[in-house]
């Protein structure tokens, strides 16, 4: 928990500088789902994945707000073995991505395209390719500019769940999302 | 000799081992063929000491042309990736898993090592946030950026005149591209709107094996590159990647993915004499000895991941590597046309 408080300290230090200072300083990802911080070397807050309320009796700012909103809202979705199509109960979650975009609209999001360990690396960089075009698409085609929402794949080089089963490898199949504060 | 009348060997190597001057040795070899009853290799070689197990290497590849016309593959050398799900670094080893030397320090993910010549490959880094291919100097050490692309790239391979297979997405296609050096495209190889990766040459350069999933699921085609006619190559399992051409026939070995095991194949050019070598739980980068005699691969289990070479011919498979962390991408170096 101390950990975890001292990576929200320090994003929000990174949030309130870059506010003050402008684009180029301030490109703090926001690792709002289970799993390793996006952007290696960086402070992130890590997600959990029940959700639960982090900021506990503090006074709630402004920016811890946005923080724990983003934590809420920005979480894995998940594929079927090699498939890259959105699953319908997933579609909430990229509305709710969609109607956060619009609220912050200083904010960039990066989606990150995994794949389980099965399979084989090359092919499986491709598969997470179309998985987190497929989550691109669906949130540009609801008015996000596509200029906000990057993509990459990191095939099966980012397991969220290192055991070797058909439940972590559910987990693993999924897009990723960063959020990076303009 | 005389000790190994009786033994059942057809030759005898022997030879003696000196001191020449600071650090140095002279190895005087010859190799005796006892149905022909006459030396048939004599060889005089000079090292440093610590590169005995070179000259060892070269003996045995010497060896090799004498009673079979074909160079060993004993002084080649494997590249691969290796780390966790942080960080990955490119490695340089012997062909048997000695001498293991770490090349990239770059604490990021560096995967897909892939040999251009006896000095330098390619390999694909996530250095900048986003894969991009870089090239590695051995003789110096220096690494360049060589192809940069807005969306995903994947590790070129070399194809003649200095132009480069590489795989590359625009939107949602993934397509087989040849590319110059100078980051610029010169011709599309595949046009299919879905995913298509992993080109590997025949040894003339006229046709091209890899993997797309135009029919539904995973699969290896050959294309013709001289008609552009494309044919499908496997159609046994669902899941069949990871091609790799033979440098010299008409073999592509490839990795076939079931649901709870792979198994590591070879296959004629023409679907033909299909064959499983090894079956193990995963399995990947399948790539040849320079001679066509053996095949390295990826492999893991329970755990733990591991770096095998298999002999074609025999089926016997060694374990060079292991690791608890994960091997990723895998290319065997054939040292030089010895020819």
């Amino acid at each position: 928990m101390r950990r975890m408080r001292i990576g929200i300290v320090c994003v929000l230090c990174m949030l309130l500088v870059g506010c003050a200072v402008g684009k180029k300083q301030v490109e703090a990802p926001l690792t709002v789902a289970p799993g390793e911080s996006a952007v290696q070397g960086e402070s992130a807050v890590q997600g959990e994945a029940t959700g639960t309320p982090f900021v506990g009796e503090e006074v709630l700012t402004p920016e811890k707000a946005f923080v724990k909103e983003a934590k809420e809202v920005f979480i894995n979705i998940h594929f079927g073995f090699d498939k890259y199509n959105i699953k319908p109960n997933d579609i909430p979650t990229l509305n709710k991505i969609v109607e956060f975009m619009k609220k912050y609209p200083n904010t960039k999001i990066e989606v990150e395209g995994n794949c389980d360990e099965r399979g084989t690396e090359e092919y499986n960089l491709a598969l997470g390719q179309r998985r987190a075009n497929a989550a691109s698409r669906y949130i540009v085609a609801r008015g996000i500019s596509s200029s906000r929402v990057e993509t990459v794949s990191y095939g099966e080089n980012r397991p969220v769940d290192p055991r070797h089963c058909e439940e972590a490898w559910a987990k693993d199949r999924n897009d990723h999302f960063v959020v990076i504060f303009k | 000799m005389a000790d190994s009348a009786g033994s059942g060997a057809d030759y005898v190597v022997f030879g003696t081992i000196s001191e020449k001057g600071y650090n140095n040795i002279l190895l005087n070899i010859k190799i005796f063929d006892r149905n022909k009853g006459e030396i048939v290799l004599s060889r005089i070689y000079t090292s440093k000491k610590e590169h005995y197990r070179w000259v060892a290497h070269r003996i045995c590849d010497e060896f090799f042309q004498v009673i079979t016309g074909k160079y060993g593959p004993f002084e080649d050398r494997l590249l691969f990736s290796k780390g966790n799900n942080k960080y990955k670094e490119i490695y340089i080893s012997d062909y048997d898993g000695h001498g293991v030397k770490k090349l990239t320090r770059w604490k990021t993910i560096n995967i897909l090592p892939k040999w251009i010549d006896n000095s330098s490959f390619f390999f694909t880094s996530y250095r900048t946030g986003k894969p991009a291919s870089y090239r590695y100097d051995l003789p110096t050490g220096k690494v360049k950026l060589f192809f940069n692309h807005k969306g995903l790239s994947i590790t070129p391979i070399p194809f003649k005149d200095n132009l480069y297979a590489i795989s590359l997405s625009f939107n949602d296609n993934i397509d087989i591209y040849l590319i110059k050096k100078n980051n610029k495209i010169t011709k599309r190889l595949t046009f299919d709107k879905n995913i298509d990766v992993s080109p590997t040459f025949s040894p003339d350069r006229t046709k091209m094996a890899f993997v797309s999933k135009r029919h539904g699921s995973p699969q290896i085609f050959i294309k013709d590159l001289s008609t552009g006619r494309v044919k499908r190559l496997t159609y046994d399992g669902s899941y069949n990647t990871s091609p790799s051409w033979s440098p010299t026939s008409n073999y592509i070995t490839y990795v076939s993915v079931h649901k709870s095991t792979s198994k590591l194949c070879i296959i004629k050019s023409d679907g033909s004499q299909m064959k499983e070598l090894v079956e193990a739980e995963s399995m990947d980068c399948p790539s040849w000895s320079g001679d066509g005699r053996f095949i390295a691969y990826l492999s893991q289990a329970k755990g733990k991941s591991y770096v095998c070479v298999v002999c074609v011919t025999t089926g016997h498979k060694r374990v060079v590597l292991q690791t608890d962390e994960l091997y990723n991408g895998l290319s065997w170096l054939s040292v030089i046309k010895k020819q």
